[in-house]
């Protein structure tokens, strides 16, 4: 086995529903954010403090790296034939996605408790 | 007409090199296999497999100016001079354009392409209703020629583990199949990263099939089950 752990099905449909979710997301954030008389760090803060806008805004960040991860990975997947590079690649990628997400939930998390 | 044709052997060249070719006598209405078989009373040295001339044994498949095809089906009028023959893409050349077709086979029998019953055999035969059978239609004409696969973006990156279109659509023929029952283990089999799901619906296959297939079709319906199958 060449790539272990990684599956066929489960990923294909978390990246279309995830495709789903952003673009309801987009579409709902365009429409938000163009009701804003002025648009200032103070109108986005309290849009984004509100706990509908806060949990969506948080699963679109889950959305957009999970969706990110898969498309990744079907890259390397297609274009690295080499194992070993193939996983450090992965653990790479993996990194700096999980970094990247953990870092926006925890600022949307301490505006939500501020 | 002018031709410039992939040639390769093994034994005696270093590199593979496109050899010219002038052809005299094009008459109306002639294949290009007509005139491979011209040039090769020219130059006996040339190799390539044939043997239907109709488009049904599927045995000479190549790229034609960029675009795989049956050479036995390809009007000459039709190409632009001169006409560049090469062997399908990203099989082993055997010589000239002559190429390996096992791995290609080899995918074929991964998708174990026979009926699989687990009841008792009936005593005359295992009855279809003409709708159940209709379902086979546009899968079971494949003649495999190789075209298809072998114009894959994701064959070349992976030919020994995505199984090309080729392969997938007879997948496809026996999962759909109303007598076959081993529905869950073909469906099993397939999910994995490769096998299947390197399929990126680039639709080259579909472009190149000379039997007018449609395997990405075939890749999707695939996939639409399984999705039924895990809810
Ligand atoms: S649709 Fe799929 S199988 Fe057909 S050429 Fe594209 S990637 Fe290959
Ligand atoms: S699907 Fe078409 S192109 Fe592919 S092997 Fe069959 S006949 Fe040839
Ligand atoms: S010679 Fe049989 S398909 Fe062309």
């Amino acid at each position: 086995m060449s790539a272990p752990g990684l599956q066929g099905l489960r990923p294909w449909i978390v990246q279309r529903i995830s495709a789903a979710f952003i673009t309801l997301f987009v579409l709902y954030f365009t429409l938000a954010i163009s009701q804003f008389e002025t648009f200032d760090f103070a109108h986005w803060q309290g849009w984004l403090a509100t706990p509908v806008n806060n949990i969506a805004m948080a699963l679109f960040i889950v959305a957009v790296l999970w969706h990110a991860w898969i498309g990744v990975r079907d890259v390397i997947l297609d274009y690295v034939p080499p194992v070993v590079l193939r996983m450090f690649l992965y653990t790479f990628m993996m990194s700096v996605l999980l970094g990247s997400g953990l870092w926006g939930l925890r600022a949307l998390f301490k505006l939500h408790v501020a | 007409m002018r031709f410039k044709i992939y040639r390769y052997n093994p034994e005696t060249d270093k590199e593979p090199y496109m050899k010219e070719y002038v052809l005299q006598d094009v008459r109306p209405g002639m294949m290009l296999l007509d005139a491979l078989l011209l040039l090769k009373e020219q130059d006996s040295t040339l190799g390539f497999r044939c043997s239907c001339r109709e488009g049904v044994c599927g045995s000479d498949g190549m790229n034609i100016n960029g675009t795989n095809g049956l050479a036995c089906i390809t009007p000459l009028s039709g190409l632009k001079e001169p006409v560049e023959v090469r062997p399908m893409p990203r099989l082993p050349v055997i010589r000239d354009l002559i190429v390996d077709m096992e791995p290609f086979y080899k995918q074929y029998r991964d998708v174990k392409p026979y009926l699989t019953v687990k009841d008792p055999l009936p005593e005359v035969e295992l009855k279809q209703s003409p709708e159940d059978r209709e379902k086979l239609d546009g899968m079971y004409e494949c003649i495999m020629c190789g075209c298809c696969t072998t114009s894959c973006p994701s064959f070349w990156w992976n030919p020994d583990k995505f199984l090309g279109p080729a392969a997938l659509l007879q997948a496809a023929r026996f999962i759909l199949d109303s007598r076959d029952q081993a529905t869950e283990e073909r469906l099993d089999a397939l999910d994995d990263p490769f096998k299947l799901f390197r399929c990126h619906t680039i639709m080259n296959c579909v472009q190149v099939c000379p039997k007018g297939l449609n395997p990405t079709k075939a890749i999707n319906d695939i996939k639409k089950i399984m999705v039924k199958k895990s809810l």
